[in-house]
């Protein structure tokens, strides 16, 4: 369904009011998944059972159209399912490629950290360079391209913890929570309607969403504060708590994420307020912290916590030589 | 236990701990009004000011309790606190019940009477009740100002204190305990409990502040301060007052009559009236300084050597003079109506009434003969000028003592020297006067006279070979009780260094009392062994001057009145500097602040907060701010935010928001001052944006 010329903040209006209308009460998890989408980014959704995380992928899913897949990750599940295989053709006498269910617009990896680490490892390549390798021969994948993983935090039985390399592929981690009571109520009334994800219709086609991916990336941001957001991803670095803090991919998924907010308000340039409000989710997820922290149940987003209320904002005056003048702005 | 009985338990416990915290700020005030008025305690003594305070204290926490108890109550609580705060006081001060008008007296004329008499002060009513009466309004003013402000109302008891600090200044162990008290009692006002995190701060810098400011006053001398108030004498003391001295032949004249008797269990030698200590050539005067005499006198700091304390009673026969019998070092004076004393001589003086009978008791400085016969003399202690010396006078001075250096053995020579060349008058000729004319005539002419002219001769001589010497007017105690007009004497009194003055008897017609204890008898000890004068001059040639501590003048003081005067004109211009330079530099500011822009704007709106108490961390965005801030300042700042964003991250080079953004600061400081005159000030002096 084409739409024509779209700005980002349309698009993601025109979404964000899709979604919703089957994700009920959570606006601010609905902008992020759709910021990770226009960022080009993909999208770790991590919360307890039912509470809407497979919905929100199928919503984001059914909205913007194109081929879409889910894969359930079970232990027996192969690589090759996911990548693809080839097979002998006996019709046409040689080597066939079947695609995995990995080759689609949007695929919801469900229950990701039950495949195997072997399994969870055959989406490294595709995740970060979009193209699957199979018998040395590179297959590219449809774009755009989006990872939608669920997991289940504390269900452990059975599961396998998604190496840090994966983690790191993923621009935000987010956490659905429960509803409040007017929300659940709605969404109660809802089931009775029989309105499920796979109801709602496309609200803009493929064509559009690789316009508005352009425009995202084509948002003014100042070098202030960029190096904000470096020093945001240096600080998690070195606080006490944390072993192995964020790479400088968390940098830049840190920038590419507060374009993608900024472009979703209809702004054309990125302000430290972006950067900080996307902070937790782009950064959490690629920290490993000490195990003294763990004892003391320090959490990732205690430490982001920490990071943001000590590393200072651009555009604050600073005392330099008895005069007051404006730090790191240019 | 168990059960209910325990929640009930639990239930008393919160109750009362609650009932506590809520009586803790009136209970720091009162404590405050109570260390404010105890500090008058150098005063009256700890014991006359700390119960009737405690008293006044304890009547207007009761009434508190009541409004407490009673809201309606507190429209009654001046005449409340008024009348209850009396009865205590008549309850508690003796002397109130029987006489209420002296009551009035204390309000009225009781801070000045205080100042008149020597201290501790006796703890009459008519003195001591102004400083009750003072805590039970600071009492009273700061439980009303406490429903007004936690800060205002220890005004009062500050009030108190300071008034207290311009009798008598403490310092050293005293003030610093003082300040704590004062801290600890302010804390239980000032500080919110539980759940005030700051508190603890604030309270370790008051007590920090205190400890540094009472241990500054710890490190002044222990001196009368400038700050003081004057000590002025009673109005009622007599111009005019008959010198004993001219009536020394008049009462020798009559010998037989009985003027006094004393009963006491040590042998007396002398019984003084009054020193002299001026000169002009023809008449010995002084100049006293009359006090109402206190409970007890100090005794003088330059007396190093221990004293013993004696006791006489003392009953007066055929008395005229205004002068009473007393001794050098009085201590006290009991079973006496109010009396005037010369702090510095110990001269006493009836009042109003005479007292017919008295009971005085003095310091008998316990001295060894030798450590007495080695000391020196107290060269500063007088003006040693005499004016016009005639030149036969000012002849035998150097022939006496020429070769001596001033000390307690040349004093002995001198008066050796007298007793043996002269004789003591007897008969009904008795030559009289004690100017140069009468002195020339009996040093080197008659060589014969009372011992008025021996006293006068002998402090001139003195004087003229640096001998601090005076002139003293008294009676001499005979064998037995009764003292008659032939017992009249003048004799001289030397300064001797850590002993203080010690008399000598020219005329050598004292009683010997060699064989008793104290400053006499070790004196006598020393007369009796004193060589003979060419081997004194011996030993003074011999020996180097001892050195003097301070042998450029007159001795050095601590500058403190400077130190005071300096300290006090710093504070002074650190608050002009403050209530002027702080709105002044921030006007400066903002104006530089305005050619900035928004980005100027931002960093006002950063400091309009800062000085409201906000944090404000380098880490907060203005978004960050808006969100904190309530109602319209948030409005203002959401607004503000905006504009900064367009200024410093879209990458225009222009400023076009810039009046919108300033406009969006005014709106804030509307918002934080909520037109307020008290935020207006609290804001426009804050030095928060200033200092961090």
């Amino acid at each position: 369904m084409k739409r024509g010329d779209l700005d980002p903040q349309q698009a993601y209006e025109l979404i964000a009011g899709n979604i919703e209308r089957v994700i009920r009460g959570k606006p601010l998890v609905v902008r992020l998944a759709i910021a990770t989408l226009f960022a080009g980014g993909h999208l770790l959704i991590e919360d307890l059972p039912g509470l809407g995380k497979t919905s929100l992928a199928r919503g984001l899913a059914r909205s913007i159209g194109g081929r879409s897949s889910r894969i359930q990750f079970t232990p027996d599940l192969l690589p090759g399912d996911i990548t693809g295989v080839v097979v002998y053709d006996q019709g046409q006498g040689k080597f066939v490629f079947h695609p995995g269910g990995i080759f689609a617009n949007v695929v919801l990896a469900d229950e990701v950290n039950r495949g195997t680490p072997k399994t969870q490892s055959a989406l490294l390549e595709v995740m970060a360079e979009r193209q699957v390798t199979v018998d040395a021969e590179t297959h590219p994948v449809p774009t755009p391209f989006m990872v939608v993983a669920t997991q289940n935090p504390i269900e452990m039985e059975g599961t396998y913890r998604l190496p840090e390399a994966q983690l790191d592929r993923f621009l935000m981690r987010i956490e659905v929570g429960y509803p409040d009571h007017e929300s659940e109520v709605e969404v109660v009334a809802l089931d009775g309607s029989g309105l499920t994800p796979d109801d709602l219709e496309q609200v803009i086609d493929l064509e559009t969403l690789r316009e508005v991916v352009t425009a995202v990336r084509s948002v003014y941001v100042n070098e202030a504060v960029m190096g904000y957001a470096v020093k945001l991803a240096a600080a998690t670095r070195l606080h006490s708590s944390v072993r192995y803090g964020a790479s400088p991919r968390g940098s830049i998924a840190l920038v590419r994420a507060a374009r993608a907010i900024a472009a979703t308000e209809g702004r054309q340039f990125v302000t430290p307020d972006d950067v900080k409000s996307i902070a937790r989710p782009v950064l959490a997820h690629r920290l490993v912290l000490t195990s003294d922290a763990a004892l003391a149940r320090r959490t990732a987003d205690d430490v982001i916590g920490d990071v943001l209320e000590e590393t200072p904002a651009p555009g604050n005056p600073v005392r330099r030589d008895r005069q007051w003048s404006l730090g790191a702005v240019t | 236990m168990h059960g209910p009985g325990r929640y009930r338990c639990l239930e008393l416990s919160v109750h009362w701990c609650r009932g506590v915290k809520r009586r803790l700020p009136i209970i720091g005030v009162l404590a405050a009004c109570v260390v404010a008025g105890s500090l008058f305690a150098p005063v009256f003594g700890t014991t006359a000011v700390l119960w009737p305070t405690l008293a006044v204290a304890v009547v207007a926490y009761f009434v508190e309790e009541a409004i407490l108890r009673r809201p309606g109550l507190a429209r009654w609580r001046v005449p409340l606190t008024l009348a209850g705060g009396l009865v205590a006081l008549a309850a508690v001060v003796p002397g109130v019940a029987g006489r209420p008008v002296s009551l009035w007296h204390g309000v009225t004329t009781g801070w000045r009477r205080t100042l008149e008499s020597t201290w501790p002060a006796r703890p009459d009513p008519e003195l001591v009740t102004f400083v009750p009466i003072l805590v039970l309004i600071a009492c009273l003013l700061g439980a009303r100002l406490l429903q007004v402000s936690r800060a205002w109302c220890l005004v009062p008891a500050v009030a108190v204190a300071g008034f207290s600090q311009a009798y008598v200044t403490l310092t050293g162990l005293d003030a610093l305990l003082a300040g704590l008290a004062l801290a600890g009692s302010s804390a239980l006002v000032l500080l919110r409990w539980p759940g005030d995190r700051t508190a603890w701060v604030r309270l370790v810098a008051a007590l920090a502040a205190v400890t540094v400011g009472a241990t500054v006053l710890g490190l002044v001398p222990p001196t009368r301060p400038a700050a003081q108030l004057p000590k002025p004498s009673p109005a009622d003391t007599p111009s005019v007052l008959r010198n004993p001295l001219n009536e020394i032949a008049a009462r020798l004249r009559s010998p037989d009559t009985v003027v006094f008797t004393v009963r006491t269990d040590d042998p007396v030698e002398r019984w003084p009236l009054i020193a002299l200590d001026t000169f002009d050539g023809a008449t010995w005067s002084v100049e006293p300084r009359f006090q109402r005499l206190g409970r007890e006198l100090p005794l003088d700091p330059r007396v190093t050597v221990p004293v013993s304390a004696q006791t006489a009673e003392v009953s007066l026969v055929d008395w005229s003079l205004p002068w009473l019998p007393s001794q050098a070092r009085t201590r006290s004076v009991a079973n006496a109506p109010a009396l005037l004393v010369d702090p510095a001589s110990g001269a006493l003086l009836a009042d109003q009434a005479r007292p017919s009978q008295y009971t005085v008791t003095w310091d008998d400085p316990a001295v060894e003969p030798e450590q007495l016969s080695a000391a020196g003399v107290e060269p500063d202690l007088l003006d040693l000028n005499l004016g016009q010396v005639p030149d036969g006078i000012d002849q035998l001075a150097g022939q006496i003592g020429g070769g001596l250096r001033p000390s307690f053995q040349m004093a002995l020579v001198l008066e050796e020297y007298l007793r043996t060349h002269y004789k003591v008058a007897t008969g009904d000729d008795l030559p009289t006067g004690h100017g140069y004319a009468q002195l020339n005539h009996f040093l080197v002419r008659s060589k014969r006279g009372t011992s008025e002219q021996f006293a006068a001769a002998y402090v001139v001589l003195a004087r003229q070979l640096g001998l601090p010497a005076r002139l003293v007017v008294g009676f001499r105690q005979p064998q037995g009780s009764v003292v008659r007009n032939a017992d009249i004497l003048a004799w001289p009194e030397v300064a001797v260094e850590g002993v203080g003055w010690v008399p000598l008897d020219p005329t050598g017609t004292a009683e010997s009392t060699a064989g008793g204890r104290g400053l006499a008898s070790a004196a006598e000890k020393v007369r009796r062994s004193l060589p003979p004068t060419t081997e004194i001059e011996r030993e003074h040639q011999s020996e180097p001057a001892a050195p003097s501590a301070q042998p450029d003048g007159p001795r050095r003081q601590w500058p403190w009145q400077v130190v005071l005067l300096v300290a006090g004109g710093g504070v002074v211009a650190a608050l002009l500097a403050w209530l002027v330079g702080v709105p002044a530099v921030k006007a400066i500011r903002r104006r530089r602040r305005r050619r900035q822009g928004t980005v100027g704007a931002w960093a006002e709106a950063r400091d309009l907060l800062r000085d409201n108490g906000m944090q404000v961390t380098a880490a907060a965005t203005a978004r960050d701010l808006a969100r904190v801030a309530d109602g319209p300042v948030g409005q203002a700042m959401t607004l503000l935010a905006g504009c900064l964003d367009r200024a410093l991250w879209s990458g225009q080079d222009s400023d076009p928001d810039r009046e919108f953004a300033w406009s969006a600061v005014r709106k804030a400081r509307r918002g934080l001052i909520q037109g307020r005159l008290s935020r207006r000030i609290r804001m426009t002096l804050s030095t928060r944006s200033l200092v961090g």
